[in-house]
């Protein structure tokens, strides 16, 4: 009884310290959203205003008059979507393989897609974009989409959450008749549902914040991603301070969005009974 | 015969009153379609007619003079592409490597690594002698590689910094401290640094400084060799085969800038690891007295303003950086510009140069004024700001300019390969982890080795 | 001959399941990846490419600066991937018995400010580090300490930097970390209950080795983003001050597009490539055992 309390005690401390901790995290996004809807005149007063006084819509209401910005919107959702969906498929198959099955150079193959990921993409920018631009890829969205997909670090992930799915599920699977299909899709994707929640967040938010590479492969205004924009927006001299916290809010909705639905999957219980079958 | 004649001179006549009307100087239009692209960073430049209650956007001056170029060509088509600062480098060379860099780019700085490599076309057959005349002959150096130009000149660049200084008139009255003198306003070391004693002050008596005089940001090039040039030191030797900054003069300034810092305390510690914005926050927030930059800074201050990023406007005047009585005044001498990469056909390249004099011609380098640029040419200087509020802080910044140095050596040689190890050198010396003598051989003697292989 | 067509057909269903990743993988990365080792070999131009060996590497290795850089780099993923892993797994394990709303905002707390653009971010920690009126020192004169230069010392700079990475980093291991815990049968733990178990004893005999796939992805994925952090040492110091936050991407962009030197910066790339790697099978060595439970 007492040890129990004592631990009680000691959650309650530990709840304590996460707590102030997640504070401090939330810190520079809070500062974000205050800037975003604080009266022009009061914004970049160091330091802030904790809660903001006459808070207002018109940082908003800048932004929106930007003519692209729907067109920029639309363009990092559906690459934003294409590319979530299409990693999922890919890289849930290639974990998958990875993970429980066997080929010729599995192990020399797994380290060809860890050790890419190791060459800086500074580097590799350059003939990436020279291959791309051999294809005519360039300012198309298979230009944007495609590399996304390419990338090594999602099999990786699933290869190592695969690997802890028991093997006697899948070979009772088997056993019941199943082909090889059935057994990935009725049985390891179920299993792997948490694994893909992550992955799915992960990759939605890398390719909704990407930068680099969608001003390198774009040419024009149409083209451009959210990001990409709003940094024209950032940059512009001399910098609109408001406006531009209003866009990395807006920006920042999706994000927001994407995470609660997808973090639904990976909460405790959820998976328990699937796997004690 | 006559009837054909009277015929083709009555069209002409009809054309030619068209096109004199729509401002074509009678140009024929290109035998194919031709696409000219055009990069530039963003500018929020006011195109002509642009409403005045409105602040324009980057895309707003590249689509008008790309719509105005199209307009007085027929046939020619001008993409233009607004291309962000950050990422700006790795853009620029993912097309160079590939082979389809923009015809017209106005760079981030020119670099003189893209002559050597021969992706620029030399622009001296388009330069009118005219327009030898008419540009400032230092911005027309910025793009001088080996005797050819490089770049059309635009505007005087790098808002100022290390050319000038600005002043924050409010904490000069309120220490009794007077500005320098107009037209130059021009003051000697031991001006600056008894006024700058006076404006280092606790406001409010809790025994910590609230206002300095100014800061030193130790990452920012241009305006710390502002100061290096205090006493007459130079980067470079004559002939540009050695290391010179750490001559007696250099090591002078740098202790000068250092003994600001820890001995007269005119400026906050941690310098090391302050960059241009810390100082322009610091000025813009009253926390110093003198900020650096030229009349576009006071336009940015203005602009804050309207944009919310400052609570209120203040007014700003220009002064230079101090000079020793023997050595005499001195200014940053840079410009920004456009250049032209390698054309392949030949009658798409005289469209090209013609989009890039179209740009920089005066009427159109006027535009300019929406920022509170100075350009580089001497006729549009001339009267730009005549009667206007900031007549006499460009009067002021200009004459700076007439003192003008190029800090960092000519076109013929490129500093990026030191330029990490100069910023290492103030860092060094501004922390006083080296003295300025220490920290200025230690950078020379790598330099050289890394410059001149010696 | 035969055999090897046997297993062919045996593997035929692991050939097809990494097929479509395997294609857009070879195009997209493994050609550019190979093509930069290459380029390490040459001193590249826009119109000449010249064969010059290994000049690129000793050019490489003989550069102080690329050597301090290395120094630099590994200092900085010392000091953060351990402290990333320890503060996302006890921020998991602490988090994780809450109810659903409260383990979701947890989350929230500490995953979405690790999106903000690093541009935000380092505006944000310029502000705290400024030396004259930064919040930090503000905090330290009323403990009555003496202010300091954090990012203007060569000792506080890197320290400073890893400091501002910890607070603000390590929410995506935590989603990560989560989601692999929401996965461990709960029988396990009721067995280990049985045995008398307390919860330690549970979390270290279960939850840690349950883990361990995941904490090998995040360890070998930790240490790869930290060898290659840029954006924030551009921000915040531009490498300095005297080079004490200059990181191997950090100069590997200077070479590449201040000084247009492609060969040199390839190879500098595959030095750091080498180093990772060597780390990567160290970690896989001490990790990577199949877990099969």
């Amino acid at each position: 009884m007492h040890s129990i309390k004592r631990a009680k005690a000691w959650d309650a401390v530990a709840i304590t310290i996460v707590a102030i901790m997640a504070v401090l995290s939330l810190m520079p996004l809070y500062w974000m959203v205050v800037t975003a809807i604080t009266p022009p005149t009061l914004v970049m007063k160091l330091p802030p205003d904790l809660i903001p006084k006459n808070p207002t819509l018109r940082n908003f209401q800048d932004l929106f008059t930007r003519k692209l910005l729907g067109r920029w919107t639309l363009n990092s959702a559906i690459v934003s979507v294409t590319v979530t969906f299409a990693q999922l498929a890919v890289a849930s198959l290639a974990g998958y393989a990875f993970a429980k099955k066997q080929f010729f150079a599995k192990n020399i193959l797994f380290w060809l897609y860890v050790g890419s990921m190791m060459v800086p993409g500074q580097v590799t920018l350059i003939p990436r974009y020279i291959l791309m631009a051999r294809m005519k890829l360039p300012n198309t969205y298979a230009g944007l989409i495609l590399p996304a997909v390419a990338a090594p670090l999602g099999v990786f992930l699933m290869k190592q959450f695969m690997q802890s799915i028991p093997g006697e599920i899948i070979d009772a699977g088997r056993i019941d008749g199943a082909s090889e299909i059935g057994v990935f899709t009725r049985l390891v994707v179920p299993l792997a549902k948490p694994a893909m929640a992550v992955l799915g967040i992960f990759t939605f938010v890398g390719e909704w914040n990407d930068f680099l590479w969608p001003l390198v492969i774009t040419n024009s205004s149409e083209m451009r991603t959210l990001q990409v924009g709003l940094s024209t927006l950032q940059e512009e001299v001399p910098m609109a301070f408001g406006t531009l916290m209003a866009g990395a809010t807006f920006a920042a909705i999706p994000i927001t969005i994407v995470f609660l639905i997808f973090q639904r999957y990976f909460l405790k219980g959820l998976t328990v009974g699937a796997l004690k079958g | 015969m006559s009837r054909r004649l009277l015929v083709t001179l009555a069209v002409g006549l009809v054309l030619m009153i068209v096109l004199g009307t729509s401002g074509i100087a009678a140009e024929a239009a290109p035998s194919k379609p031709i696409t000219i692209t055009w990069w530039i960073n963003p500018w929020r430049i006011a195109p002509p007619g642009f409403p005045e209650d409105q602040a324009p956007g980057s895309e707003d001056f590249p689509k008008w003079a790309s719509e105005e170029f199209m307009r007085l060509h027929p046939g020619v088509t001008v993409k233009y592409e607004v291309v962000t600062n950050a990422g700006f480098d790795q853009k620029i060379a993912a097309a160079i490597l590939a082979g389809n860099p923009p015809d017209v780019l106005r760079p981030i700085g020119f670099r003189l690594e893209w002559v050597k490599q021969g992706v620029l076309e030399p622009i001296d057959d388009y330069l009118t002698a005219e327009d030898k005349q008419d540009f400032y002959q230092y911005a027309l150096d910025e793009g001088k590689v080996n005797g050819k130009y490089y770049l059309f000149p635009w505007n005087n660049s790098n808002n100022g910094m290390g050319s000038t200084l600005l002043l924050n008139p409010a904490i000069f009255a309120e220490r009794g401290v007077s500005l320098p003198k107009l037209p130059e306003r021009g003051w000697t070391v031991d001006e600056f640094l008894a006024a700058a004693k006076k404006l280092t002050f606790d406001r409010d008596g809790d025994g910590k400084i609230d206002v300095y005089a100014l800061s030193f940001p130790a990452t920012d090039l241009s305006v710390m060799m502002g100061w290096m040039h205090l006493f007459g030191a130079r980067l470079f030797n004559e002939d540009e085969t050695a290391i010179a900054l750490n001559s007696p003069e250099g090591v002078r300034a740098l202790e000068f800038v250092v003994d600001a810092i820890y001995k007269h305390k005119i400026a906050p510690e941690g310098a090391a690891g302050m960059g241009i914005y810390d100082s322009i926050n610091m000025f813009h927030q009253g926390k110093t007295a003198m900020g650096y930059g030229g009349p576009y800074e006071i336009g940015r201050i203005d602009r804050y303003v309207k944009e919310g990023s400052l609570k209120e406007a203040f007014p700003v005047h220009i002064a230079q950086y101090p000079h020793d009585p023997s050595v005499g005044p001195f200014a940053y001498h840079t410009s920004g510009g456009f250049v032209v990469f390698k054309q392949r056909d030949a009658e798409k390249k005289e469209l090209v140069m013609e989009f890039a004099k179209f740009l920089t011609n005066q009427e159109n380098m006027r535009l300019l004024k929406s920022l509170l640029y100075v350009t580089t040419r001497k006729s549009v200087n001339k009267d730009l700001y005549k009667g206007s509020t900031f007549e006499n802080e460009v009067e002021v910044y200009t004459r700076a300019l007439e003192y003008g140095i190029p800090y960092f050596g000519s076109s013929d040689i490129s500093t990026t390969p030191i330029d990490k190890h100069i910023q290492a050198m103030f860092e060094a010396a501004l922390s006083r982890s080296k003295t300025p003598k220490q920290a200025l051989d230690e950078f020379a003697a790598e330099a050289n080795k890394i410059m001149f292989k010696k | 001959m035969y055999s090897a067509m046997r297993a062919l057909r045996r593997d035929r269903w692991g050939y097809a399941f990494i097929l479509p990743s395997f294609v857009l993988f070879s195009l997209f990365y493994l050609v550019p990846v190979v093509w930069s080792g290459y380029l390490s070999l040459l001193e590249y131009g826009v119109f000449s490419r010249t064969w010059v060996g290994l000049a690129n590497y000793v050019e490489a290795i003989n550069d102080r600066i690329f050597r301090l850089a290395i120094r630099n780099t590994i200092l900085y993923t010392l000091g953060l991937v351990p402290l990333w892993l320890a503060k996302a797994l006890i921020v998991s394990a602490l988090i994780f018995p809450l109810s659903k709303p409260i383990q979701t905002f947890f989350k929230g707390a500490f995953y979405l400010p690790h999106v903000t653009s690093s541009v935000i971010t380092s505006m944000v920690w310029l502000w705290i580090y400024n030396p004259p009126f930064g919040l930090l020192n503000y905090f330290m004169e009323v403990l009555g300490l003496s202010p300091h230069a954090w990012l203007g010392d060569v000792r506080t700079a890197l320290p400073a930097i890893i400091f501002m990475q910890v607070v603000m980093g390590g929410g995506s291991s935590i989603v990560m970390i989560t989601a692999a815990m929401g996965s461990i049968p709960e029988h396990l733990y009721e067995a280990a209950y049985l045995d008398g178990a307390t919860k330690t004893q549970a979390f270290f005999k279960v939850t840690i080795p349950l883990l361990r796939p995941t904490l090998l992805y995040l360890l070998v994925t930790g240490t790869i983003s930290s060898f290659q952090v840029f954006t924030n040492v551009y921000m915040m110091t531009h490498g300095g001050p005297q080079f004490s936050t200059a990181t191997l991407v950090y100069l590997i962009y200077d070479t590449a597009f201040k000084q247009f030197n492609f060969g040199l910066a390839s190879a500098q790339a595959v030095v750091l490539f080498a180093m990772v790697f060597t780390l990567a099978l160290v970690q896989f060595k001490f990790l990577g055992q199949e877990v099969e439970y």
